[in-house]
Formats: structure tokens, C-alpha cells, sequence
């Protein structure tokens, strides 16, 4: 199933298979995902293949400065026929929901979305409202440099199981892109190639994959290096190594295993604990990045050896 | 091409080899000096090397596994050497017993005679060849077959050894050039043939096997090798024969050691006499011990015997050997004798001038004040300062008394080689009466001990000798005949004639002897307490028995001491053995095997020495040789045998075992283990380093790849799958030992990857068995105390 949807997005989405694969390890891993990128790369055209390929229920909702938190969550109405309050779902009810640009929305409004994330559920007027499984929140953004943009707060960045880049493509890509976005938007032809129940089954399997003692420690080792080291003022949460060992579960199986490899752990370091991290002002001045920070941390922490 | 080079590595080896075995055959000329006839040995040894190299040569055309290799020419040499020594191929039935009939001869030859071992005993042949064979065996199973040149070279510098140890003598210089000429030509061959493998051999392709198709190489280099050789051998033949002319004393501490070292003492023999015949008989020494019956104290030791006199020699006296603690142990006394010490304080009267410090024959710790010093080989103390002596001087020491047993003394083995040569010299003008005289008074004694038993006896009761003091007698060789002839003025002495001519009658049967001057026995003046004065001073001969080291005997008649140490008066319990309280003055029995009264002196002496001695046994010392050679050899095995079993007890086990297997493997071949990395990881790493399986003609720096052997590769994956089933999924990835091929085949691809060095030190001297790696890494939390996160609670909520 993973190699189809696979196969199916990067129809769409030409030589980003690493990206492709993130995703699809996000959604096995029941987390959320965030696309950052500067405009055009693609960041809603992967979102949209994946929801497509999908056969479930997909929401898009564009974030604008304007857009008001019930428009997310929903809201009740007066129905003069019935002449009772009516709940009408906001974007959130669905599948797979695509949050474009959510920097541009006011935070109020990001907050709405983001507990909805957190909780899988909207409560209105007192009434709670269960989301569906899958549930999963593909938000993309712009770098915070544009003008007219809410960055995230650090605590709400936290709430996404992982960030990927899509980043330009390359020149082959570029070209084949051409040809094939010039005549017709090749979304149109997308087939759904899996439904709800299938990825729900899917995280059900995800979910009995073994974590062995070892490679538990291995990820707090990860973790608790990004706080001890002088160059991130913020390292990772809690909710960051969970995230993280959820991601290497998922990874796991999408590669057919039923346990987890430190391999998984230490490959999806970037993907989940790169956008949490904050880095110190040395680091910042000496020019090195934060993923160059983690890369560093990433080679300095040692597998642990078997206990026996 | 193959062909061709296997072809030209056969030649090498067929050229090595019997380079080897010659070599190793010139070396063994230097043995010559052990036997009368020498090619009684070296001819069947020359045969012996031909099949040897012949069975080598077939075995390694037919590629047989070196250990196949080995056994064949043991086999072929052992089969041709029971052909010419039993007259039967194999060793079974009336051959059995001709062949131990003939190595019982050979050690008892061994034991009987000195070398050279005359030409009519039974041969000693066999001895030699089984020790010339296994050298020669040794020689090319180390430059042939493990292919370690160099090694080579023990085995024949232990064919040196053997008789520089013992006969006393290095190898002729022609056989040392030939020896290290052979051994040169067996290194250039094998470096030609290793240099012969760098770069391509398109050349050698074209020109088969012609030497010249090597083109730049040929001339510059071998002249150039040829010369260092040349110069090298030339210098080890030249220089040490310069060596012993130089000075070697470079420093030059204390005053008693000035020029060579050496100190001329004079003769305390004189004083003695002045003291003992003229002097008052004035208390010279107190001596407080717990020693319920102290003795025989000694002041000095007479070496040296000319036909003159007696003299106490030279003596080596560094500023290490200063008498302020503990002594080195008992000079040649088998540390299982029974002993027991006792500790004496001794003070001097100011009446007591001596630049000699007397102590007990045996001393394990002497404290003096002063810079006296001790001679290493006579264990006497001398003043080394000038002005000091021993006048109102306390010194104390504790002494050793040794129970030494007859039946041992009896059955000791020869003193040849175990102390100086000096000890046995007599001066060429010895007057053959005495000689005559001596192995007369012995004849009935089987052992060296008994005879000296028998010597010790004849002076106090058989041979009719008085005690008197008056005796206006020397020890020069004149007196001491006069002494022991029967005539008038004969057989009447004090002590010095009873010590020093029991010293030379001892020097004539090839027993170790001097003379040693000192106390007799002391008066006890109260509980403890003992008092030597100067009519006690008395003078007695010491003569080395093996084991037992210097043995005090006591020839001077009971007039004057009256008791002989108690192991001179127990019955030798031996078989075949006479009781050697027996008179031995019946001189009426000749002995077949005696030699001629008419002799020439000096051929007497030597026979003397050889046949008396049921002792003689200079052959133990090849048996240790070759003992200390095969320990060496041992030692030079151990780690590859120990490595070996390590890596089949892991291969059987479990994938963590294969992989502790792998790792050390990796680090034997000087590569880096990854640390702190995920089994993948690791192997992403190995594989870089992987090579195709090794051959004989792999380049001394292989390609490296993971292309160059994906089946290793393959098995590397299977490995690490395993692994990681049973470190991260908990299940059982299969039955033990199933990773043992692929693990093997993974080390075989590191070895192959690496160069021909790293795989030599990894089999021979592997570093994982020496160097421990430190254990693994500090946890990374270890150092964040109270705040180190709770990791359990968060990844327990993990699905």
C-alpha cells in the first residue's frame, strides 16, 4: 500500500521521494505534518496528491489573515426550520486536512487548529465533537522572512511531528515537470489508490511494532544531547522523543520490519527534532545552523551496546 | 600468467629450501668439535637434507596444506633415518631394539666422556642427528613453508650456541661466512621474490622465467644488497674479534677496583702458618649466634695452584658486590638441599689485622661497615678501601648450613662448565707420582664424590699420615710430593699440606678444587657466645660437586680436627656402588678401564677428567637448548593458536558472538572498529574495506570495495540481519553457529582488502588479544545528575 501511494504521489511530485516518504511516515505515525518552503516548490501540490491518493475525506482551508477560528473548528447556526441550533463542521472534519500558508492566519486562529491537532476532537458550545482516524494536518508554510506572515510559536511548532523541506527540484525534475503541468494539472488524473480503513488498519500494525530497550535509550540519548548542548538554547521536548520514536515505529514498518532500528532513529532526527530546536546566538553568528547542530549531535551520540 | 608465476614461485621455494637446509648443514659443522669423527653425523645429516628438500619440493608441487607439507618430510626423514641407523625403514620388532640399543649408547657416551667423545666409544651419532635433523626441519618449515625468512635465523644461531656453551668455543670463521652467506641468500631470495610481485608482470609474461625480463630492478639492487651483506658479515667477523682488547670499564668507582677490576691479593697462606706455628694463641674473633655448634669459619680462598704455591688468584670485585645486605644465592647449591640459617654477630679484636673479612662458607646476608666487597665466583670478602681492615671491627651475617646428603653428592652430575676452568688447572710440571698416586687411592671409588670421600679418608687413616706443626713444609708441587711420598720426612704435615694436596690430587681426577683458609672451631666462653683464636686457624680443601656447590671435606687427621663433615661418613646407598669407608689403599685391583700410569701428563689429566665422570654430562645441555629453541617457538605460536581458538568457540556461537569475531578480526588487521555506531552503520563501513578472498598472489595493496566481493557483502547483510533480529526485535534469529560461514567469509574479504603485512601480524601476533578496548563511552547522561529526564515514562507511553 505504502509503495503505491508513493508511487502515486511522485506522479505529482517529481524527485522529492524523501519527502514523499516523511509524509507517509507521519501519517502511518498518526502525527501531523509540517511543509515549509518558500512559495511555489509544491508544498500544496504534495499535500493535495497525498489527500488524493487517498480515498477519504480531504478538507483544504487557506489561511488569510481574515479567517476566523470557527471557520476551522465550525460553528453552530440557528435552523429556522428546525428552529434548533445546527452544528456545521468546520475544515478540521476531515481526513486529511490541508492548512495552506498557516502563518498568514492570525494566531487565534492558528491555535484553533492546533488544538484540534493536539486533542483530535472540537468541542462547540459544549458539545464534543470526535475527529475521524485518520486525522492528519498538512500544514505548509512560508519562511517566516515573508512579509505579511505569524510565525509559529515555538510551543505550537512542537505539536507537528516533523517539518519537511521540498525544496527546488532538479533541473531533470524541472523539465519533466514541464511537460507534464503545462497541458493539464496532473492531479486531475490521480486516483485514489487506498482508502481510510486501510491506513487506519495500517496505524493499527504500526502501533504493535516492537521498541527494544535499547533503541528507546538511544532516542532519550538523542534528545537529551539537543538540551544539554551550548549551541540550542531550546532542545527537544518529551513530546519530541515520542514523536521520534513513533516516526522510527513507522518507518520501521513502511520497511517491513516489525521492530525498530536505531538506523530509524538516527534517520528521521532531522525530519522530527530539526523545527522544535531553537539555536543559541553563538551558533547563530558562527553561522551554523541547527540541522548542522543535530547532524553534530547525531554523530556524537553512540548506539548504545546491548546490555547482556 | 598464473602458471607462470606459480611456477616461478615454486622455483623460489625449491631454491629456498635448499638454501635453508644447506645453510643450516654448514652451521652444523661447528658441532664438530663434540665428536672425534665428525662425519659419522654430518654425512647422514647431509643425506637427511636432501630427502628433506626433495619431500618438500614434491609436497609443494602437489599444493598440499603446510601442515601436510611437514608431516610428509618428517615422515620421509624419519623413515631414511631408521634406514641407516636400524637398517629397517620403520623402527618396529629387533629394529625397535637396535635403535634404542643405539641412543642408549649415545647418552650413556654422553654421560661418560667430555667431548670430543674418542672414536672408539659407542657414537654419540644419533644424539647429533636427531638434534641436526630437527633444526634442519625447523629451518625450512619457518622460510619455507610459513614463509618467515627471517625467523630462520634462531634456529641457526642456536646451532652456535649449543657448542659455545658447551665446548666453550664459537664456530670456526669459515663457518660462521658460510652460514651467514647462506643465510643472506636465503633472505635476497625470498625479498626478490616478494618485490617481484609489485606492479605488473607483463615483462615476466613475455620472458617466462628469465631473471632479466624484471628489467630496472635486476643490477643496481642485487649489487647494492650484495654489498651491504658483504660489508655486514665482514664487520660481525672483524669487530668482535677488536672487542676484547678495548677497555670496557668505563667508569671506575671504588679504589679497590681500579684498571681491569681485578685486585692481587697476597697469599694469606703465609700468615696463616706465622699465626698457627709462631703466634701466641691470642683470642682474635667473638662471634655471637644462635648457631648451637659454629665451625669452620673462612677468611679467604686459595685459587690458584702453581707449581710454587698456593694463592688466592685474582678476584673481580665491582662496587656492586659491596657485603651490606642481602648475597645472591648459593653459588651452584640446588635449591631443593634442606637448610638452615642461623645469624652471627662477629667482633674483631684489635689484635686481629685482616684486609679479609671472614664469614661461614655459605652467607645468604652480610652486613660490615666498611667498603668490603665480594668475588662473585669464591664468595670471600675483601677490604676494598685502603686502611681498612678487620681490626676492632662487628660485622654480622647470617649463615647457611646445607644438609647435604651422601647418596645425592654420589650421583651428582659433571661440574664441566659450571665453574671457572681455573679450578681445575695444575701446572704442566705436576709430577707423575702424584698423579698415579691419586687415581691409585680412588681407583675402588665410582663417583667423584666418593673418590674425594676416598682422598679424605686415605689422609686420615690409610695413608699413614702424622699431624705436626713443627713441619718446616710449603704448599709448592716439590713439598707436596715430598708430603705424599713415603719416604723419609714424607707423610708429616700440618693442615696447609693436608688441604692442598687432597686440593691437587682432587685437580687430577677432574674434580673442581681450592683451598680455602680460615677458623677450625671456636671455645664457647658463655651461652652463645664463641671466642676463635689464633692456634684455631686452620686451612681445608673445597672441592664442587654439582648441586651441592662447594663441599668442605676434611683431610687433616684427628690429632688436629677431629671430626669429618657428616656426609663424607654416611654409606653411599647406591647399587653397584662399593662402600667408600672401604681402605682404599688395596691397590692390588686394576681397573680394565684405567688409563696408562705412562700417559703423557696432559692427555692423563683430560682422561682423567673424562672417565671418572660418571658425571660428564655436557649433553643436558643441548636437551636444554633444544628445550629453550621449541619454548621460543611456543611462545612464538602462542597467540595465533590462542586467537584460533577464540574465533572457533565464537563462530559456534550465537550473531553477537560472530560479531565480537568480526570486530576483533577488524582489529587485527590494524583497522578501526566503528564505535558507538548501529550494526548498519558498521557495515556500511566494513564493506569499504572489503577484498576479494586472499591468494597466494594477492598485491601487496589489494583493490577495496564493496564490488570487489559481493558475496561477502551478502553475507555481511545476513550477519547484521541476525544481529539485529536478536539485539532489537527479541526473537532467536536461528540456530547457533549458522553465521559461522558468513562470518568467515567476511574475514576472509578483510584480509583479502588488506595488505599482505596487515594479514601477517593479524595471524601471527594478533593485536584484539592485547589490546583491550576501553569500555564503551560514557552514557550520555551521566553527567546531568538530578535533572537526567525519566526516558522510561515518556517512551512506555510508546504504542
Amino acid at each position: 500500500m505504502v509503495a503505491r501511494v508513493r508511487a502515486n504521489v511522485e506522479k505529482v511530485i517529481e524527485g522529492k521521494a524523501d519527502v514523499v516518504q516523511s509524509t507517509l511516515v507521519v501519517l502511518l505515525a498518526e502525527g501531523h505534518l509540517l511543509i515549509e518552503d518558500v512559495p511555489g516548490v509544491g508544498k500544496t501540490m504534495l499535500s493535495k496528491s497525498l489527500a488524493r491518493s487517498i480515498d477519504c475525506s480531504v478538507r483544504r482551508i487557506q489561511f488569510t489573515p481574515d479567517l476566523l477560528p470557527s471557520d476551522v473548528t465550525g460553528v453552530s447556526i440557528f435552523n429556522q426550520n428546525t428552529r434548533e441550533f445546527e452544528f456545521r463542521p468546520g475544515g478540521v472534519f476531515a481526513n486529511i486536512v490541508v492548512g495552506d500558508e498557516i502563518n498568514r492566519a492570525s494566531p487565534k486562529t492558528q491555535s484553533a487548529l492546533l488544538e484540534c491537532m493536539e486533542e483530535r476532537q472540537v468541542t462547540v458550545d459544549n458539545t464534543t465533537y470526535e475527529l475521524d482516524l485518520p486525522f492528519m494536518v498538512i500544514a505548509s508554510q512560508n519562511p517566516i522572512e515573508m512579509e505579511g506572515t505569524y510565525a509559529l510559536p515555538e510551543a505550537q511548532r512542537d505539536r507537528f511531528m516533523a517539518r519537511v523541506s521540498v525544496g527546488y527540484p532538479v533541473e531533470a525534475a524541472e523539465i519533466a515537470m514541464l511537460g507534464s503541468h503545462t497541458h493539464s494539472n496532473p492531479l486531475d488524473d490521480l486516483e485514489p489508490v487506498t482508502d481510510a480503513a486501510e491506513i487506519a488498519k495500517l496505524i493499527g500494525i504500526v502501533r504493535q511494532v516492537h521498541v527494544a530497550e535499547t533503541v528507546q535509550r538511544y532516542a532519550v540519548a538523542l534528545t537529551s544531547a539537543t538540551r544539554r548542548t551550548e549551541d540550542l538554547t531550546l532542545g527537544a521536548s518529551p513530546r519530541a522523543t515520542l514523536h521520534l520514536v513513533r516516526a522510527a515505529k513507522a518507518m520501521a514498518a513502511i520497511k517491513g520490519r516489525d521492530y525498530v532500528l536505531p538506523d530509524d532513529v538516527h534517520g528521521l532526527a532531522q525530519t522530527v527534532l530539526a523545527h522544535r530546536l531553537l539555536p543559541s546566538v553563538e551558533a547563530s553568528m558562527s553561522g551554523r545552523s541547527t540541522s548542522a547542530v543535530l547532524e553534530g549531535i547525531i554523530a556524537s551520540v553512540p548506539v548504545p551496546a546491548p546490555t547482556s | 600468467m598464473v602458471t607462470h608465476r606459480s611456477r616461478a614461485s615454486l622455483v623460489s621455494l625449491a631454491t629456498l629450501s635448499t638454501l635453508g637446509v644447506a645453510t643450516t648443514w654448514v652451521a652444523l659443522l661447528s658441532w664438530r668439535g663434540f665428536v672425534e669423527l665428525s662425519g659419522h653425523f654430518l654425512g647422514p645429516l647431509l643425506l637427511l637434507g636432501v630427502v628433506l628438500v626433495v619431500t618438500g619440493i614434491l609436497a609443494r608441487w602437489w599444493r598440499a596444506p603446510a601442515a601436510v607439507v611437514l608431516l610428509a618430510q618428517v615422515a620421509s626423514t624419519a623413515i631414511t633415518a631408521s634406514l641407516m641407523l636400524t637398517g629397517s625403514p620403520l623402527p618396529v620388532g629387533s629394529a625397535w631394539a637396535r635403535l634404542t640399543e643405539k641412543l642408549g649408547d649415545a647418552v650413556d657416551s654422553a654421560n661418560r666422556f667430555a667431548p670430543p667423545v674418542p672414536a672408539d666409544a659407542p657414537g654419540v651419532d644419533p644424539i647429533l642427528i636427531a638434534g641436526g635433523l630437527g633444526l634442519m626441519l625447523l629451518v625450512d618449515f619457518l622460510a619455507c613453508t610459513v614463509r618467515r625468512v627471517p625467523l630462520a635465523g634462531l634456529p641457526l644461531l642456536t646451532i652456535f650456541s649449543v657448542p659455545l656453551s658447551m665446548l666453550g668455543s664459537g664456530p670456526a670463521w669459515w663457518v660462521f661466512v658460510l652460514t651467514a652467506a647462506g643465510f643472506l641468500a636465503m633472505l635476497f631470495v625470498h625479498e626478490d621474490e616478494q618485490v617481484s610481485r609489485w606492479g605488473r608482470s607483463l615483462e615476466r609474461d613475455r620472458g617466462g622465467l628469465d631473471a632479466d625480463a624484471f628489467g630496472v630492478r635486476t643490477g643496481a639492487v642485487r649489487a647494492s644488497a650484495g654489498a651491504i651483506g658483504g660489508v655486514v658479515t665482514a664487520l660481525a667477523i672483524v669487530v668482535p674479534a677488536a672487542i676484547p682488547t678495548l677497555e670496557l670499564q668505563v667508569f671506575d668507582w671504588g679504589p679497590g677496583s681500579g684498571g681491569s677490576g681485578d685486585i692481587n691479593i697476597d697469599n694469606p697462606m703465609v700468615d696463616l702458618r706465622r699465626d698457627l706455628i709462631q703466634g701466641d694463641d691470642d683470642p682474635l674473633l667473638q662471634v655471637v649466634t644462635d648457631d648451637p655448634d659454629p665451625s669452620y669459619l673462612r677468611i679467604a680462598v686459595l685459587n690458584r695452584f702453581s707449581s710454587e704455591a698456593w694463592s688466592s688468584g685474582d678476584r673481580d670485585v665491582p662496587s656492586s658486590n659491596q657485603a651490606n645486605g642481602p648475597m645472591p644465592s648459593l653459588e651452584g647449591v640446588d635449591p631443593a638441599v634442606p637448610r638452615q640459617e642461623y645469624d652471627y654477630a662477629i667482633a674483631a679484636t684489635d689484635d686481629f689485622t685482616s684486609t679479609w673479612l671472614p664469614t661461614t662458607t655459605h652467607v645468604s646476608r652480610v652486613e660490615a661497615e666498611g667498603d668490603w666487597r665480594y668475588d662473585l665466583d669464591t664468595r670471600d670478602f675483601l677490604a676494598s678501601d685502603k686502611g681498612l681492615d678487620t681490626a676492632g671491627l662487628d660485622w654480622e651475617l647470617t649463615s647457611v648450613e646445607l644438609d647435604l646428603d651422601a647418596n645425592d653428592l654420589a650421583v651428582a652430575a659433571s661440574s664441566t662448565g659450571l665453574v671457572s676452568d681455573e679450578f681445575t688447572d695444575l701446572p704442566s710440571g705436576l709430577d707423575d707420582e702424584i698423579r698415579q698416586l691419586a687415581l691409585d687411592v680412588t681407583e675402588q671409588a665410582p663417583s667423584r664424590f666418593e673418590k674425594a670421600v676416598a682422598l679424605q679418608n686415605w689422609f686420615r687413616r690409610g695413608g699413614g699420615f702424622t699431624y705436626d706443626k713443627s713441619t718446616p713444609g710449603d704448599n709448592g708441587a716439590d713439598d707436596l710430593l715430598t708430603f705424599l711420598s713415603d719416604g723419609p720426612g714424607g707423610r708429616t704435615g700440618y693442615c696447609e699440606q693436608f688441604a692442598a694436596s687432597m686440593a691437587v690430587m682432587a685437580r687430577i681426577l677432574g674434580i673442581p678444587a681450592r683451598v680455602a683458609v680460615g677458623f677450625l672451631r671456636p671455645e664457647e666462653v658463655r651461652p652463645d657466645t664463641f671466642v676463635y683464636s689464633a692456634h684455631d686457624l686452620h686451612a681445608w680443601p673445597e672441592l664442587y660437586i654439582a648441586g651441592a656447590g662447594w663441599v668442605r671435606f676434611e683431610p687433616t687427621p684427628g690429632g688436629r680436627a677431629q671430626s669429618v663433615p657428616d656426609y663424607t661418613t654416611e654409606l653411599v646407598n647406591l647399587p653397584e656402588e662399593t662402600d667408600p669407608t672401604t681402605n682404599p689403599s688395596q691397590d692390588d685391583i686394576q681397573n680394565p678401564v684405567r688409563d696408562s700410569p705412562t700417559a703423557a701428563p696432559d692427555q692423563q689429566d683430560d682422561n682423567a677428567a673424562g672417565s671418572d665422570g660418571a658425571a660428564d654430562v655436557p649433553w643436558l645441555g643441548i636437551l636444554g637448548t633444544t628445550a629453550a629453541v621449541l619454548l621460543l617457538v611456543g611462545l612464538l605460536l602462542a597467540p595465533r593458536a590462542v586467537r584460533r581458538r577464540r574465533r572457533s568457540a565464537r563462530l559456534a556461537g550465537g550473531p553477537e558472538d560472530a560479531w565480537l569475531e568480526l570486530r576483533d578480526s577488524v582489529r587485527d588487521l590494524g583497522l578501526v572498529w566503528p564505535r558507538g555506531r548501529s550494526p548498519r552503520q558498521t557495515a556500511d563501513t566494513l564493506v569499504r574495506w572489503f577484498g576479494a578472498a586472499p591468494d597466494e598472489f594477492t598485491p601487496e595493496r589489494p583493490r577495496r570495495g564493496p564490488e570487489t566481493n559481493p558475496e561477502a557483502v551478502d553475507a555481511l547483510d545476513r550477519l547484521v540481519l541476525a544481529l539485529e533480529l536478536s539485539r532489537y526485535a527479541e526473537r532467536r534469529p536461528g540456530p547457533v553457529g549458522s553465521w559461522s560461514a558468513d562470518t568467515e567469509t567476511c574475514i576472509l574479504a578483510l584480509s583479502g582488502g588488506s595488505s599482505a603485512r596487515a594479514r601477517r601480524r593479524a595471524e601471527w601476533w594478533p593485536r584484539s588479544l592485547f589490546v583491550r578496548e576501553r569500555v564503551v563511552s560514557k552514557k550520555p547522561d551521566d553527567d546531568e545528575g538530578s535533572s537526567r529526564p525519566a526516558y522510561a515514562g515518556v517512551v512506555d507511553h510508546v504504542g
